[in-house]
């Protein structure tokens, strides 16, 4: 992983406290523990202040998963 | 502060003992991240506080405040944006911008104003502590006029909501988020972000958010203010060096270019009044700055200072004299000096006080430096006891030198009897703003050193047995305002003392035997239980103490009437007054 990956993964972590880097790599958001709309909207805007990527909830739930979100945004470099 | 930095302090474990504060959040918006930033903010300025908000209903913030129950909540923080004050005054919310619908805004607005401060009121009589936002973002596009114009309908609208921010302000408990602090850290054209709002419900930035979030901490926290400033003279309190230049020659004035020193003496004079105590340290001719001080001219009065510390020593010497005169540490104090050589002696001497150069010559320096003063000074109200505080030392400094004085010739007793001392008990079910301030910064005659929290103090009146007395005196030296507090229960014929203190200023002069005579026969009590712990600082009440016990003090010592009275010296003063009120 490179910095951003790891910056990528912190933002889950702290978003889904209680969850670990292999949950997150694994699983697509909807099965992660305690994924509502309200934690989409707070990584919505997490991933926006972090890395100044703007999505929305469908964009966002079309990718589905941590590894596609790491994908698009190694693309994006 | 970023949003997953927030995230992550507001998810940091709290320790079990930390003090738990029920806040409430009302707004009519989708709280998400303002909560997660003021949260965020507060547990980066109070690592051992938690903080556990509920919030109201999206959309209903009338009545989110109207259905709050007031007995659940310590700390009300209430943001307040336009589309609370009529729906149409946002985006979310279609309900026409024609200029005949505009009549039925305005009266819409005034009707929920009037709700919201029939609300705020109800729960500022309840509730510890209150924070409020007015509207921080813009009005949409609605009106007839163009941007750069103001109409009478938007006039209107400020108008409306002005008039409830002077309102809320005069409510006991409320502070008001000063919205000129808030436009220098935010400003206005980057608050609000329309697709937040219309997709998600919440209207601002992160970035707006996050500054609204810190304010508000900043205000939740309340930070007792700095207690006294050392200001030197010349260069700084005026322009020119008296002792060379003469008293007419010094300036403060525009035709001479030194109208900041002006500036700032009406800013030290406006400290002075607020209760700040102002202290003069001066390497000069004392003859040559009490002749100063004769100017009519002088913004800062010499009833406004005390001491005045004129002479050739070391600066570090004046300031030692003054915090021994004021009875306060260093750490809350600010000197304030042109030359950074006296300031690093003074620094050097004192490291916990703030020491600053004035910048004599810089018309920009000395007003960001009266805005920071402004920030270390300010409190939310001034009160009675604020005002009497300078005299209040003096008298005590004048009472200190007549005992020396009269030490050998008179008694104790007579000396007592010749000061004309009086009291003035009040007793109520919950303390004010001076007692409160005095239980928590006094050290020496402190019962159990036991500080109480802004939501803890006001719930003391939870028990319908407890009681504060606070205690106020007066001699032929001039007023000490309030010097003592008790808190404690009263339970059949017993009474229950978990807070007492005294200040030291009022020391000497058998005030906390009067206290305790006073409990007895108030509430017809046969005993005393006193909750005594012994800290690094509070020897002299274990000493008092120990004089009355039977025993030596130790923790919750129990003091019978009869023993009191035997033990008691005579009790010199008058009690002028004895006030017993149902506060709130």
């Amino acid at each position: 992983m490179n910095n951003d990956d790891d910056r990528l993964m912190n933002c889950f972590l702290t978003i889904f406290p209680g969850t670990t880097r292999d949950e997150i790599k694994g699983s697509k958001f909807e099965d992660l523990p305690g994924w509502d709309s309200l934690r989409g909207v707070t990584l919505l805007a997490v991933l926006d202040d972090e890395f100044g990527v703007q999505m929305d909830m469908d964009e966002l739930l079309e990718l589905g998963t941590f590894d596609a979100i790491e994908r698009q945004f190694a693309r994006a470099r | 502060m970023k949003l997953i930095e927030a995230l992550e302090i507001a998810r940091r474990p709290v320790a079990e003992s930390a003090s738990k504060v029920r806040a409430f959040l009302a707004c009519g918006f989708t709280p998400l991240h303002l909560q997660t930033f003021i949260t965020g903010h507060l547990r980066a300025l109070q690592e051992e506080t938690r903080v556990e908000f509920s919030v109201g209903l999206f959309g209903d913030l009338c009545g989110s405040l109207e259905r709050l129950d007031p007995s659940i909540v310590d700390l009300l923080v209430v943001v307040i944006e336009w589309s609370d004050i009529d729906p149409r005054l946002g985006l979310r919310t279609l309900g026409g911008w024609r200029p005949s619908d505009m009549v039925g805004i305005l009266e819409s607005a005034q009707t929920a104003v009037a709700r919201l401060e029939q609300a705020l009121t109800k729960a500022a009589g309840q509730i510890p502590a209150t924070v409020v936002c007015m509207p921080s973002l813009p009005l949409p596009p609605m009106f007839s006029t163009r941007p750069l114009q103001a109409g009478l309908v938007e006039a209107e609208l400020q108008h409306t909501v002005a008039g409830l921010a002077a309102s809320a302000s005069r409510l006991p408990g409320v502070r008001m988020l000063s919205a000129q602090r808030l436009a220098e850290a935010s400003p206005p054209s980057d608050r609000y972000d329309v697709k937040s709002d219309v997709t998600t419900g919440f209207p601002y930035t992160l970035r707006h958010a996050s500054v609204m979030g810190e304010l508000l901490a900043e205000l939740i926290r309340n930070r007792p203010p700095m207690k006294g400033l050392i200001t030197d003279l010349d260069d700084t309190l005026w322009a020119g060096i008296v002792g060379e230049d003469g008293v007419e020659e010094i300036s403060w004035h525009l035709d001479r270019k030194t109208q900041m020193h002006g500036v700032y003496q009406q800013f030290v004079a406006s400290l002075a009044g607020a209760g700040i105590l102002i202290g003069v340290a001066s390497k000069n001719d004392a003859s040559v700055v009490a002749r100063a001080f004769e100017r009519k001219d002088l913004l800062l009065s010499a009833r406004d200072v005390f001491p005045i510390e004129t002479h050739w020593s070391r600066k570090s010497e004046s300031v030692r004299r003054i915090l021994k005169t004021w009875n306060v540490g260093a750490d809350s104090v600010v000197f304030v000096d042109d030359s950074p050589m006296e300031v690093a002696e003074v620094k050097a001497e004192f490291p916990a006080m703030e020491c600053v150069v004035f910048p004599k010559d810089d018309n920009q320096g000395m007003l960001d430096l009266l805005k920071h003063l402004r920030d270390v000074f300010g409190k939310p109200s001034v009160t009675g006891d604020d005002k009497l505080r300078l005299d209040s030392i003096r008298s005590a400094s004048a009472w200190r030198q007549d005992s020396i004085k009269s030490a050998g010739s008179f008694s104790e007793d007579a000396l007592l009897r010749a000061a004309e001392g009086s009291l003035v008990f009040s007793l109520a079910r919950e303390g004010d703003a001076r007692s409160f301030e005095l239980v928590n910064k006094t050290n020496q005659f402190n019962l159990n050193g036991k500080r109480f929290s802004e939501f803890e103090w006001r719930r003391t009146a939870s028990n319908p047995a407890a009681f504060v007395l606070s205690v106020s005196y007066k001699d032929k030296y001039g007023p000490l305002g309030t010097i003592a507090v008790v808190v404690g229960a009263a339970n059949g014929h017993t009474v229950e003392v978990s807070a007492w203190v005294m200040s030291c200023r009022a020391f000497s002069r058998r005030i906390e035997f009067h206290c305790l005579q006073y409990i007895f026969d108030r509430f017809a009590a046969s005993e005393i239980v006193l909750d005594l712990q012994a800290t690094d600082r509070n020897g002299v009440i274990v000493e008092f103490l120990d004089q009355l016990l039977d025993e030596p003090a130790e923790p919750n010592p129990r003091l019978a009437k009869a023993s009191f009275l035997k033990k008691a010296p005579e009790l010199p003063h008058q009690i002028e007054e004895v006030s017993v009120c149902e506060q709130r």
